[in-house]
Parts: structure tokens; sequence; C-alpha cells
């Protein structure tokens, strides 16, 4: 066991169950740690921990993390992210949420072909990566859930295993159902991360729909086409109305001007209508989508890009009308398994594993001793994956080479592949749950069921 | 078919008959009393909290589930109808804080259980406790739900269905009313939510002798049961049949209680050591609403406002004035937060002392009906008191959403000859009392 320096803390009855590894990301809401799990039937099996510190106004458990739990408790599809159980630390009110964890995120697969494979995403990987992520988006809407913070880094995709190269939509802190709201989604205020927000919520759009969402699966592929981002703005935080101009010059400068004809509700919005900054009257010369991404105007993936990058939300192709799209259905196809390339011809690209802090208690602290595994009343595993970690043995660093990486960004949400015998069942503070009355856990329906490859998906009801 | 959300929560009569409650010793008749007690202090601090009324239906709701799955003699009623509205206060996306939630049932609580009015000291031991067994009841409810709380509420469809029927408008308000009064029963875990709809459309088409089509029957088109039908309209005459709802203690590990029942001595004697002081300047204008509202919540949680008052200038003046402020929205005796001699001070606590003991012989010989129309004299009272049209905008806002922006309802009331914002707030509160009263005593005659 080591040296134990949390000797007298004695360590919730839920945790026993786990193995934990150490830290692997931190956000807004608090940190992320990986472990794994000890039981027979499950041994080794990964899960990702998200611990939702308890606000230091002491009110309880955090809206978000109920609106989270709620939303994940109802929905199963192969590209959400599961959530495998919930618990309840009685002693500090904390909420941990467990997850199937996921090795790898689009954007540390991006920033490893930008910085050390420098080369770009073989064409199978891009494919899959954005069909497995469309029919993952396309059941959520079709359940009326706008994700509302779609980015790379919210975009899991699972490591060796029975689901590896998978792709896992993560992080429902901002999703809301829309169906029938008691309040416009507006009144939620900010959404979206500022370089994937879309510009009718720029310009300060009462109302809004799942569009917002096809508007970032766009600028998520350009990504992964070009290893940058699309439109990168700079936020300005201290305003607290949506008008972002660095942000929108940098979409004009791509698309052009947004005009009446082509988006003719332009006129509604507020900060259009306001003339703010003058947006109006800035000229946008030479602007040109096809030679940012040195695609052929001609290509299916350009059509397909242009479509999701359409100014007006009613016009802009949906995630069903994606999964159909001409660029699907020519060669080479997507598949399941997004990392590992069919094609004999295409190379293999070896991802490193997430970077793991071990020297972070469960607590949140850092000890003295940064090279002894962590002691803190956790049993660690003495096998710990030295040849699976990358070069370094601390968390990632916010700045990254010559990119600016988004501050604030909330920490995602990791999976690994499920088994059958693992149950999504409650277990708060230990104490099994007494389900006196036997209910019918309807889930929500999954018109796309089980995902055939190559697509053949008919459309529904959006 | 609109899509809605998962909506799984439904118990059969056979499983109400066995509750965690009954298992315990709790009869049928006491557990019914408690229900609607525990509703009755939800919609009453929903209202004192100002929620919009969605608020308090989902917390009516997750508090009728709740104990459907653990008894009323291990979680005291007072306990979990604060938790669950708070806990709704989060879920439909008005959160209140913990503070603001005690402090309201901490008030209700002296008043409708006969406690001496006590100032609740935010930093005593007592306050602590309440907000650990707050967070401690809200984190059990979430666990016997699985972290499903969705609600959906038989309003939502109440103005469809009444517009596809093509009936009077005045049903619209009536059929509303009675929604309102169904989730004071387990009819929001018997029956889906469209079920009741049918339900209190039909009570209310009966109550104005109004025609349905029944051949082919209006209900199957709306997902509607003619025995659900039924239930609805039994249940309800049964609930109008009732007194009014009173707190029984029948919890194991003794009663629990929001107050400090022996602190009476306490409370006698701080107006002693208040200092005097002179009248604080005139901050009106620079007050943020926010603060202000945070102020009114307080003082109408308080006893002994007076003292509060005092001993809040001496902390914090600008907070002293909000207290203020808010003080002579409610109290008759005073215009304007002026502060009189000591000895007019102790007049005054002496007459508002007699004032409220005459009211809690009123209180209780009073007949249910009264009690409600009190409550909406005082929110009435309330209204007028407001001095910001931003409030009344968002009051008027609200009220139009839960209605589905019921246009022909404000057509009427502009009908009626009230030009002002406020009269017509006033001019509709008396449509809801009258056509309300009206149905209960038409349905306690057809009942008998």
């Amino acid at each position: 066991m080591g040296d134990d320096s949390g000797s007298n803390r004695s360590k919730p009855e839920w945790l026993q169950q786990y193995d934990l590894i150490g830290k692997i990301g931190e956000g807004t809401y608090g940190l992320v740690f990986l472990a794994r799990i000890k039981s027979s039937t499950n041994r080794g099996k990964s899960i990702a921990i998200k611990k939702f510190k308890q606000s230091k106004d002491g009110d309880g458990v955090s809206p978000t993390a109920i609106r989270e739990i709620m939303l994940l408790r109802e929905i199963t599809h192969e590209n959400v992210v599961k959530l495998v159980n919930v618990h309840i630390n009685h002693m500090d009110m904390s909420l941990y949420l467990a997850f199937d964890y996921a090795e790898h995120d689009l954007f540390e697969i991006i920033r490893h072909h930008r910085d050390k494979v420098n080369q770009s995403i073989n064409q199978y990987t891009v494919k899959s990566l954005l069909w497995q992520l469309l029919n993952g988006l396309n059941y959520l809407h079709s359940n009326w859930i706008i994700h509302r913070d779609l980015k790379p880094s919210n975009i899991l995709v699972m490591g060796e295993g029975e689901e590896h190269g998978v792709v896992k939509i993560a992080d429902f802190g901002l999703a809301r159902i829309y169906q029938a709201p008691l309040k416009p989604l507006s009144e939620n205020g900010v959404v979206v991360t500022i370089w994937y927000r879309a510009p009718e919520l720029l310009l300060g759009a009462k109302h809004y729909t799942s569009a917002v969402d096809m508007w970032a699966v766009g600028c998520i592929f350009a990504e992964l086409l070009t290893l940058k981002p699309l439109f990168q703005g700079a936020e300005v935080k201290a305003t607290p109305n949506p008008f972002q101009l660095d942000q929108l010059d940098k979409i004009f400068k791509v698309l052009g001007h947004p005009t009446l004809e082509k988006w003719p509700s332009l006129a509604n919005l507020p900060h259009w209508q306001q003339d703010s900054q003058h947006i109006q009257g800035h000229k946008y010369d030479n602007a040109s989508l096809c030679s940012v991404l040195q695609l052929s105007p001609k290509s299916p993936a350009y059509d397909l890009l242009s479509k999701m990058l359409e100014y007006d939300p009613r016009k802009r192709i949906t995630a069903a009308q994606a999964l159909e799209h001409e660029y699907f259905k020519i060669e080479p196809l997507p598949g399941r398994n997004a990392l590992v390339p069919c094609q004999p011809g295409d190379t293999f690209v070896n991802y490193p594993t997430r970077p793991v802090d071990t020297t972070t208690d469960f607590e949140g602290t850092a000890n003295m001793q940064p090279s002894q595994p962590v002691s803190s009343g956790a049993a660690v595993s003495g096998n710990m994956p030295g040849g699976h970690v990358s070069n370094r043995s601390v968390p990632r660093p916010m700045n990254v080479g010559g990119m600016q990486r988004i501050p604030h960004q909330a920490m995602q949400g990791y999976n690994l592949s499920s088994q059958a015998g693992m149950g999504a069942g409650m277990n708060p503070g230990g104490i099994p749950m007494q389900r006196g009355v036997p209910q019918q856990q309807l889930r929500r329906k999954d018109q796309m069921g089980m995902p055939g490859y190559p697509p053949q998906q008919k459309s529904r009801r959006i | 078919m609109i899509y809605t959300a998962i909506d799984t929560f439904y118990l059969t009569d056979e499983q109400l008959a066995i509750s965690p409650s009954r298992k315990d010793g709790i009869d049928e008749a006491t557990e019914t009393s408690l229900r609607i007690y525990g509703c009755d202090l939800i919609q009453e601090s929903g209202i004192l909290l100002r929620l919009p009324q969605a608020v308090m239906a989902t917390g009516q709701v997750l508090f009728h589930r709740f104990y459907c799955k653990k008894s009323f003699a291990r979680f005291n009623v007072k306990k979990v109808a604060a938790s669950c509205v708070w806990l709704a206060s989060k879920l439909e996306e008005n959160p209140r804080k913990a503070r603001q939630v005690i402090i309201v049932f901490h008030r209700m609580e002296c008043r409708r259980e006969d406690f001496p009015m006590e100032h609740l000291d935010l930093y005593s031991k007592k306050y602590v406790d309440l907000k650990m067994e707050l967070s401690r009841t809200e984190r059990h409810i979430l666990k016997e739900m699985g972290f499903i709380c969705h609600v959906e509420h038989p309003h939502k469809f109440i103005s469809n269905y009444l517009a596809t029927l093509e009936t009077p408008p005045e049903l619209r308000q009536e059929a509303w009313n009675l929604a309102n009064d169904s989730l004071r029963t387990t009819l929001c875990v018997r029956f889906k939510s469209e079920v009741v709809a049918c339900g209190v459309v039909y009570a209310a088409a009966r109550r104005f002798q109004v025609p349905l089509p029944e051949n082919p029957p209006w209900w199957k088109a709306f997902d509607g049961e003619k025995s659900g039908i039924d239930e609805v309209c039994r249940v309800l005459a049964h609930l109008y049949s009732l007194p009014k709802a009173q707190y029984i203690p029948v919890c194991k590990d003794g009663d629990f209680t929001f107050s400090n029942k022996s602190s009476e001595s306490k409370s006698q004697s701080t107006p002693k050591d208040v200092p005097q002081n002179s009248p604080p300047a005139d901050t009106d204008n620079s007050v943020p609403k926010g603060t202000q509202g945070e102020a009114n919540i307080e003082s109408n949680g308080s006893k002994g406002a007076i003292v509060k008052v005092a001993i809040d200038k001496l902390k914090d003046s600008k907070r002293s004035d909000d207290e203020s402020k808010g003080m002579s929205t409610e109290g008759e005796a005073r215009d304007e937060p002026i502060l009189k001699s000591k000895a007019d001070r102790k007049i005054e606590a002496i007459e508002r002392r007699a004032d409220r003991d005459r009211d809690r012989e009123r209180y209780r010989d009073r007949e249910r009906d009264r009690d409600r129309d009190r409550d909406r004299t005082k929110s009435r009272d309330r209204d007028r008191g407001r001095d910001s049209d931003k409030e009344r905008e968002r009051e008027e806002a609200e009220r139009g959403k839960l209605k589905d922006r019921d246009h022909r309802s404000r057509e009427r009331a502009k009908d009626s000859g009230h030009s002002e914002k406020s009269k017509r707030h006033s001019s509709h509160d008396r449509d809801s009392h009258g056509s309300s009263y009206s149905s209960r005593e038409k349905d306690r005659h057809r009942h008998h």
C-alpha cells in the first residue's frame, strides 16, 4: 500500500469499489479522476469520475449536475457518453458522476497530428469521426435535446478495447430539452464555446434551435481537415451581451457578409438591427471558404461543410440530412473504428493516451512527494499503465505550442467500453437503492438502433 | 402527437394503498391530510419566494412521488416540502438560496402552528443545522427519484383541449384552478397529465353547463378515459369536502421544527437592548432590485420586525434601509420607513402582537374557503405595494407563460373596464377566487 498520508481519513464507502489512478482533467465544476473497477466481474475496467464540488454558498446539489444527470439517465446511444453511476459523498455533499472512460478526444487527436505527426488526418478517420458525431447528434436532436457546447475536447474517442475508435459526445452541462421550454433558451445566457458559436447566437437571437449544434459540427469538421480552428476569435468576457465583434469578424472574413437576401430573419437580430460597432459597414474582400480549406468547391466534402456553415439557421443542414449526404457515400466509407483505417495503404497512427497526474489526491490537493503514487486513503494499483502514458507525467498544459487554448473550457467526461454486466443503476452513498415499486424503465426511443456501416439511414423528423 | 419527455412515475391504486406510510401505521386519512398540508406549504412558500407557478407545480409532484417511496413517519413533511420547493426552483431554472427557503418556512411554521414569532439568527447553530437538513433531504429526494425529475403538468394541455373543443373562455380559468388544486392530491402519480387535463376540462364544463360532444366521445381525441375522468372528478370533490389540513406530528424520531420553541423570553428581552438612532437617509433609488427582493423575503420571514430592523441597522445601514422599505409595503400602520421613538416602537410591538392573537383566533375559526380568500387578499395587497413597473411586467409575463399566453383572458380583463395594469391584476385575482369558490360550493352540494 505504500505510505498512507490519509490514514486518519476514512474512505467513503462508495469509493472502495474503485482503485484511484490519478487526475486527468479539471474545469469550473471540479476535477476528473481516472479509476479502475475492483470487482471481479469488471476488473480493471477504466472509469472517469467527474466531481461536482458544492458551491461555496452551500446551496445543495448544483442545478448543472442535476440537469446533466437527468439527461444522461434517460438517453442511451453508442455515440453518446455513458453515465455508469452516480455517487453522493455525504461528508462534503459532493456529487460524483462515473462515466465509461475514453482514452482520446478530438482536441488531442488534432493536436497530435499538428505537433507530432505533422500530417493531415487521413480521410477515413475524418469521415468516420464526423459520421459518428452526426449519428449521436441526430439521436439527441430527435429526442429534443440541444447540446450547446460541441467542441473538439467534448468529442471523445474510445481507446483500445471492445469499442475501439467509437466516438462519444460528452459534457451535457449546457444541454437542454427544447421541445416545450418554459423560458426562451436565450435566458440561459451565453452558450457554446466562442470559436464554435453560431452567428445567430453572436447577434443576440432570442430564439434558437438545434441548428447551433450543426454550426459547431461544421467548425469541428473544418478543424479535422485543416488541424487548426476555423474561426479563432478572441472573446470579450466582461460584457454580458452576446455580441462578440472579433468572432463575427473572423467568420465574415471566411464566409463573407451575411445578406438579407440569403438570411431573411437577419433583420430581426438585435445586434444586426442596432448595427453594433458598425458591423454592417465592414468590408470583407476575397472571402473564400475553399481557399481556407484548400478543397475543391466541387468536392462533396466542401458541399457538406458549406451547408453546415449556412448563415440562415433554417437553411442549415440538419444532422439527419447530413448523414444522407453524398460525402458519406463515396470511398472511403466510414467505419465503426474511426482510428484504424480499413484501407491497406493508409497510415496507421498510434495516438497517445491522456496524461494522468498521480500527484493530486482525490480532494484536489497536490501532496509533497510528486514521485510517489497517490496513497491518500486510496489504494493504487501496482500495475501503473506506464507503457501507455505519454512522455509527460503532468496534466495537459493550458498553453500548447503556438495556439492559445480557450480559457475556462469545461473538462469533458470520459468514457470506456461498457459491458453487459455493468448496470447503470444509481448507487449513491453506497446504499443500495430500494425500489419498492417496480417501474418500467422506458428509455428514450433509439431510432438509430445499432448503427450499420456503411450508413443507410432513413431521415426522420428532427 | 406531441413528443414528450419520458414520463414513467405512475402507481396503481393497490400500490398506493400499501404506501410506506401505511406500513408504518399511518392511516389513509392522516396521510392524505399530510399530503395536502405539504402541498399547501409548497404553494405558500412559492408565493412568498416570488416563484412562478410552474415551480410550485413541479415541487408538489416531486413531493407526492417522494412519499410514494418513503414514509411520513421517517421524513418530516415540513423538511420534505421545503426541499421539494427548493429543488423545483433549481429544476425550473428559478433557483433560490437555501437561506431564503429556510426563512420563509420558519415564518410559515410560526404562523401556522402558533409558535411565538422569533428572529432567526443566520449565524446560530439552529440555522446551520436547518441548512444541512435541507441539503440532506434534497439528496434523499434526488436519490429516490433516481435523478429523473422531469415533470409534465396538465396545465400544458388545457388550453389546447379547450381551443379544440371551442368552449367559452370562462372555462379556461376554471379548468386552470382545478388543475392547480389537483396537485394537492395523488392524481399526478395515478394518471398521466393528459387524463388529469381531461378530467378538469370535464369538471369545468359541468360547472358552467357547457355541453361537450359525446358521440364520438370528446376525450378519445385527447388520450383520455371516461373512468379516469370520473375518478379525477371524484377525487377533486373529495378534496373540497375536507377541512383545512393541519400539521400532524407522526415522525418516529420526534418532532421537527424550523423554530426554537423555547426562545420566547429571549425575543422579549431583546428590545430593551436596542439603541436609539436617527432615521437613515433615503437611498431607495440606489437599492438594487435583487437586494430589495431579498429584503422583502427576509422581513416576511422574521418575527419582531422592529427588532430585526434595529439590529440589522447596526450591522449594515444599507440593508436596514431595504428592510424598512420592505416592511412599509406590508404594514398598514405606516406609510413610510420612519423610525419612531423607543416607546412608540414598543407600543406598536404590543399592538402587533395583539393583532396576531386576533388573527390566530380568526385563522382557526375560518373555513378553508375564507382562508383561501384571505390569502388572495394578502396577495393583492402585496401586489399593490410593489412600486416597480418591472416587477409588474415580470409577474404578468409569468402569468402569461403559465397560461400559454391566453389572449382571450387579457381581452376579458380589458373589457371589464380596468385600464391600469395593477387593477387588471386585481380583477384577475378576483375572477380566480370567484370561480374557485363557486366551483367548490357546487361540488360540495353535489357531493352531499
